[in-house]
């Protein structure tokens, strides 16, 4: 029986690639578009709730959400306005919250949530302050949800992506990338039975950029 | 280690962790702006001159833009700011259940712990220019590794390490470092949580091999004051963990 798939992301073209890819692996897949959310000042946390309920129906095995993931160009930190910093990382780290807290009325026990995020927030990158910020954050989110639920029969993990999903990578390069890279560890932590036994793990997909200590 | 003739700003320094890097900053010999929004920040200036440092309060919520530029302006006229520490975070720390959470709990968190980031670091990024001086952070083991308690005080905690990492790249070309700490001590927010969990104080002196919870003063203080000095230099980006060893993950 094919497993239904949630996918939260806030760009537009990382979900398709990620709704694509995990259909093809068999997946039935349930796109929850947020990019409209993100950008403008609804109220995230019973947006996100409302969004998912409508559109992922009462069950998922699992709950895929990628956010900050697309990499858009941000000025430095002491150049952005007070509006740009709460635009490009206080709302999606509210975004995040609020989605894990929805998707657990979706997920069974042996349910899965999986969270992309940007290598960028483990080493750290040049002028992605906000892009890191978000993604470790969204770690730290990861890692609480599986402590809390792990009682639930819920495994929450990470694949943490590099650079070739931002805005600017060319296509070629962004289906190769996301199609052999991202969407096979996905898939295995959202329905391969020995991804399982990881519990609140992060999985680098992003080349020889990241090797952590 | 001297911060003679230097000056440190420090947000939360009214009382616990902040108020023991406060007092360890003082003794090495920085002048040390206490900005708190309560009235216990002129409690810890007292203290510091009674022993006699040098010290001044600035009323300072760091979630408002107008009092964080005012409590840096205030620095700037007491000596080269050599480093600013944001140690303040949200007082509410119990947010209910993760599937049906009290969002305005996590409103407070990001407001003062990440917007707070945000307005100490726009508001110094000059002064600390031209002092080459250091922004230092707190994290938490939270922050490391989650929390079975909650996920919005994590959540910020964790995204303040990848704040620091990104911008000590951002900075370094200034001549800025930027660090965070995560620290484990004996402070207010720990004895509230002892008195909501009791099992938690065996818990914690079970898990840190050291066997005791050190004292703000004492055994952060001196770790802050360090990351203040021309000594830690060298430093940028990293998260300094001051916990008994509590932590070892990194």
């Amino acid at each position: 029986m094919k497993s239904t798939v949630v996918v939260a992301a806030g760009s537009d073209r990382v979900a398709a690639g990620l709704c694509r890819g995990l259909a093809a692996a068999g997946d039935r897949v349930v796109p929850v578009p947020l990019a409209d959310l993100l950008a403008g000042d609804v109220d995230l946390p019973a947006a996100c709730r409302e969004r998912l309920a409508s559109v992922a129906g009462p069950r998922a095995d699992a709950v895929v959400i990628a956010l900050a993931v697309e990499g858009t160009a941000t000025p430095p930190l002491v150049e952005q306005s007070s509006g740009e910093f709460h635009r490009l990382v206080e709302r999606p780290l509210v975004a995040a919250n609020a989605l894990t807290s929805a998707a657990h009325a979706l997920l069974a026990p042996g349910g899965r949530l999986v969270y992309l995020t940007p290598a960028a927030g483990l080493v750290g990158r040049g002028a992605s302050v906000a892009e890191a910020t978000v993604g470790e954050g969204v770690r730290g989110l990861a890692k609480s949800a599986m402590r809390i639920w792990e009682r639930d029969g819920i495994r929450a993990n990470m694949v943490a992506v590099g650079a070739d999903l931002h805005d600017d990578a060319d296509d070629v390069r962004f289906g190769t990338y996301l199609t052999d890279e991202v969407v096979p560890l996905v898939h295995a932590l959202t329905a391969d039975r020995a991804f399982a036994t990881l519990r609140g793990q992060t999985l680098v997909a992003a080349g020889v950029e990241v090797m952590v200590p | 280690m001297s911060l003679a003739d230097r000056c440190v700003l420090i947000s939360g320094a009214g009382a616990g962790v902040g108020r023991g890097m406060a007092l360890a900053c003082a003794a090495a010999g920085a002048h040390v702006v206490i900005a708190s929004p309560g009235e216990n920040g002129e409690a810890t200036a007292e203290l510091i001159r009674s022993r006699g440092g040098a010290a001044t309060w600035a009323r300072c919520d760091v979630t408002d833009a107008d009092q964080v530029r005012a409590a840096v302006a205030t620095a700037d006229e007491r000596g080269s700011l050599a480093a600013v520490v944001h140690n303040a975070m949200a007082r509410r720390s119990v947010a209910g259940p993760l599937a049906d959470p009290d969002f305005t709990v996590l409103d407070e968190h990001v407001a003062v712990t990440l917007r707070g980031t945000y307005h100490l670091a726009t508001a110094a990024f000059e002064s600390l220019r031209k002092g080459r001086g250091t922004l230092i952070l707190l994290t938490s083991a939270a922050g490391l590794e989650g929390s079975p308690t909650g996920a919005f005080y994590p959540t910020v905690k964790a995204a303040t390490r990848g704040l620091t990492k990104s911008l000590a790249m951002e900075w370094g070309p200034a001549g800025i470092t930027v660090n965070c700490m995560s620290v484990l001590v004996d402070s207010a927010a720990v004895q509230a949580r002892f008195a909501r969990e009791p099992e938690e104080r065996e818990r914690v002196g079970r898990i840190i091999p050291l066997g005791y919870l050190g004292e703000p003063e004492t055994a952060v203080g001196p770790v802050a004051a360090f990351l203040c000095s021309d000594a830690a230099r060298y430093m940028t980006g990293q998260t300094i963990v001051v916990d008994g060893g509590r932590y070892m993950g990194l």
